[in-house]
């Protein structure tokens, strides 16, 4: 991992989202991000991306999830991301990745590609769509992003395969949202922080009464657990090819999941701590915990990565959850 | 902002050899050892089994060579403290002198100390108490009363410490107490090292809501200590007893304690009817999986010198909240309980024993305390 780059990647994202929350999709801004080459940063230089680390390349999915910007951003990169490991070249973005069938897209409407998945015997498939703009029923997810659903498509045979199982792929998809949450809700918790710190009430600051102190105190060991998730699954999706998909799967997973529960209470603890100005359109709060609501269910329900975890944990042999749970600790490379 | 951070651990190869050593000793020394004896988790007692960890150097393990240690790592240690308690072995002889005693002697205690005492904690053979609380003297522990009265040839101890964990056992007690006039609120307090064998020491139980005995009242009366029990500086001790907190905070046992539920709730859902909504498992195995890997970067933090006060706190409130959740979980997901008598055990034990988890260490709300101040609210 190279930290400076890391930073350097932090502070770009930061000076360009800064500022630029808004309930949709942004033209501007994302010719912006393009340029910027973040939805390419996965990619190795020779494929027109900077070979970034996926803690990189992730760093400006939080900081736009952080900022309340809604670009497909982590859709493209993880479509590039695909698309290049399938030999189908870079891809003209905003790209998403999309299981045949399946109701809503992100973005749909302002894609130029859809990486359409479909499983295969022993890997998924891949073909191309370019859908016009007028296929598109639009639609929104609770927090006003995009979510479009593609009106008519004719079955296309698969161009393209890669040998990963569709629930890997599914838990790819879903590491996205985790970094999203773990962005959103650590601003989330900032801002309900200086609110308590300037807010008075009784001719105290709120942060003052230790009934408010306690439920920041929650929030920020949420915001924590959601942060180390979110860096958990960008790991272990990093050492994908070296630890294989028996580690990313119930990380990715259980990453998912917590960074879901962390979700739920962090918009309930900052809505209460605001009182009716978070409850107002005005306020920027509902930016965030709007799109919270809606990631923790976006890219396989909560319910769902449970239901996935709890069969985990069943199939293991008589007291091997521990042995499997260690197992998919961060080995460092040598 | 002033959320900690919490950097991810990466195991080395050595690291993993070292767990994999572990768990092969653990499989074999605790096979004829059932759940229900294994639930105890860190309040299981067997003074044998803390000699064989001493002897396979398992014990002091960041302690220097020169003092009986190992000079490994915070990280090595933990790594060896998941995969015991992680198994339910019977860590209680050794644990607070391993946790907490031996780090607090190796930075605060004399020469003589050190080379005194250390070298038996590494081998297993020299058990410790916390004498913090007392009676009047819980979450405010600067209202403790017992006081060391300094005379010309050392200390007379005078006080009852309470809920101090295995005394009964201990061969010296860490006594947090007044020695001096109070400038101010956290002002004259200092430790002292109390052997246990002294006389004017009388130790009695105190059973828990299971009729379990593993706490005690210990009452000092006129115990003439040495000059040489004074542990520290004189003054001091409010500022030691706080770092020695922050080693108590953060690890493994602050999210394991029933883990061995966990086990039997699995080993019973392989035969037993369960729910058909398994969710709440699943949630279980995530807030663990992220626990682990917390707990494991203030361990990396640690061991790299750093105070990671804030970040300890964060991990113990997560692990006490986890470890209260898995017997309510494990009621929702298995239906029923009492036909497999060995689960029927275990669920109790752990039952009965989860208040405590949110209490010793440093209790719930006192740790969110520590958090707000840490976000700057206090
Ligand atoms: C199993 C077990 C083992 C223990 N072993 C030891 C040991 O070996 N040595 C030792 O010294 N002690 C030990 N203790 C004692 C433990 O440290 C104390 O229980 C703990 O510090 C709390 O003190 P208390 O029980 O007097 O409760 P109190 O301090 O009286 O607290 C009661 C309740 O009030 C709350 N409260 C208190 N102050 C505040 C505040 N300012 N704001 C908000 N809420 C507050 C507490 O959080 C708690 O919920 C042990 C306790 C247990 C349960």
């Amino acid at each position: 991992m190279d930290s400076s780059t890391y930073s350097m990647v932090l502070e770009t994202s930061e000076k360009l989202f800064a500022g630029c929350g808004g309930e949709g999709f942004d033209p501007a801004l994302w010719l912006a991000a393009e340029e910027a080459g973040f939805p390419l940063a996965l990619l190795s230089e020779e494929h027109g991306g900077f070979g970034f680390s996926a803690r990189e390349a992730f760093a400006p999915v939080r900081v736009a999830a952080a900022c309340a910007v809604a670009l497909p951003l982590g859709e493209t990169l993880l479509a590039n991301w695909v698309a290049s490991l399938a030999g189908l070249g870079t891809l003209e973005g905003p790209v998403a990745l999309a299981w045949s069938g399946v109701a809503a897209m992100p973005f749909g409407r302002y894609l130029r590609t859809v990486v359409c998945l479909s499983k295969l015997d022993g890997g998924v498939g891949l073909s191309l769509l370019h859908p016009a703009a007028e296929l598109w029923h639009a639609g929104t997810n609770h927090a006003g992003e995009e979510r479009d659903v593609l009106v008519a498509t004719e079955p296309v045979a698969p161009q393209a395969r890669v040998a990963m199982s569709p629930v890997a792929l599914r838990a790819i998809m879903s590491t996205l949202r985790t970094v999203q949450m773990a962005g959103a809700i650590e601003a989330v918790a900032d801002m309900c922080l200086r609110y308590c710190n300037v807010r008075e009430q009784f001719g105290r600051p709120l942060g003052k009464f230790q009934a408010i102190q306690h439920q920041l105190a929650i929030l920020a060991t949420h915001s924590c657990a959601a942060t180390v998730a979110a860096d958990m699954a960008v790991a272990a999706f990093e050492t994908l090819a070296t630890q294989g998909e028996e580690v990313f799967i119930p990380t990715a997973a259980a990453a998912k999941l917590r960074a879901a529960e962390a979700a739920t209470a962090a918009a309930s603890i900052a809505h209460q701590v605001h009182g009716a100005i978070g409850f107002s359109e005005e306020y920027p709060l509902h930016l965030l915990t709007r799109r919270l609501w809606s990631w923790r269910d976006e890219d396989g329900s909560e319910s769902q990565w449970a239901e996935y975890l709890a069969n985990w944990a069943q199939t293991q042999p008589e007291r091997g959850l521990w042995p499997a749970l260690t197992a998919c600790d961060l080995a460092k490379v040598a | 902002m002033a959320l900690p951070t919490f950097p991810l651990e990466a195991t080395t190869p050595a690291q993993a050899a070292l767990r994999d050593e572990v768990r092969a000793f653990l499989a074999e020394a605790l096979t004829d050892l059932p759940a229900r004896e294994r639930a105890r988790s860190w309040t299981g007692f067997d003074a044998g089994f803390s000699r064989k960890l001493g002897e396979r150097g398992w014990l002091g393990m960041t302690l220097p060579k020169e003092y009986g240690g190992h000079d490994r790592s915070a990280v090595d240690r933990h790594i060896v403290v998941e995969e015991l308690l992680a198994a339910g072995a019977p860590v209680a002889a050794h644990w607070i002198a391993d946790r907490q005693s031996a780090p607090l002697i190796l930075r605060h205690g004399t020469e003589e100390q050190r080379r005194t005492i250390l070298p038996r904690i590494a081998a297993g053979t020299c058990f410790f108490g916390i004498g913090m609380s007392e009676a009047n003297s819980g979450s405010d522990l600067a209202s403790a009363r017992t006081r060391a009265e300094k005379t010309a040839d050392g200390y007379v101890l005078n006080g009852t410490k309470l809920w101090t964990t295995y005394a009964h056992k201990a061969h010296y007690m860490i006594v947090f107490c007044l020695t001096g006039q109070a400038e101010s609120r956290y002002g004259g307090f200092s430790q002292v090292l109390v052997d246990m064998s002294l006389p004017g020491i009388s130790v009695s139980p105190v059973l828990d809501i299971a009729g379990e005995h593993h706490f005690n009242e210990v009452s000092f009366d006129n115990v003439l200590l040495p000059p040489d029990a004074l542990l520290g500086k004189e003054g001091d001790g409010w500022a030691q007893v706080m770092s020695e907190l922050a080693f108590e905070r953060s690890g493994p046992d602050r999210f394991l304690s029933s883990f061995v539920l966990v086990d039997e709730l699995l080993r019973c859902l392989k035969r037993m009817p369960g729910a058909a909504e398994t969710s709440d498992l699943g949630r279980m195995v995530a807030r663990l999986m992220i626990l682990r890997q917390m707990s494991l970067s203030v361990a990396g933090r640690l061991a790299r010198g750093e105070q990671p006060v804030l970040a300890a706190a964060i991990v113990k409130d997560l692990g006490a909240l986890f470890e209260q959740d898995v017997p309510e979980i494990a009621r929702r997901v298995l239906h029923e309980n009492a036909s497999d008598p060995e689960y029927a055990a275990v669920f109790r034990r752990i039952l009965l024993a989860a208040p405590s988890f949110s209490l010793r260490g440093g209790t719930r709300e006192i740790l969110r305390g520590i958090i707000a101040r840490g976000l700057g609210l206090r």
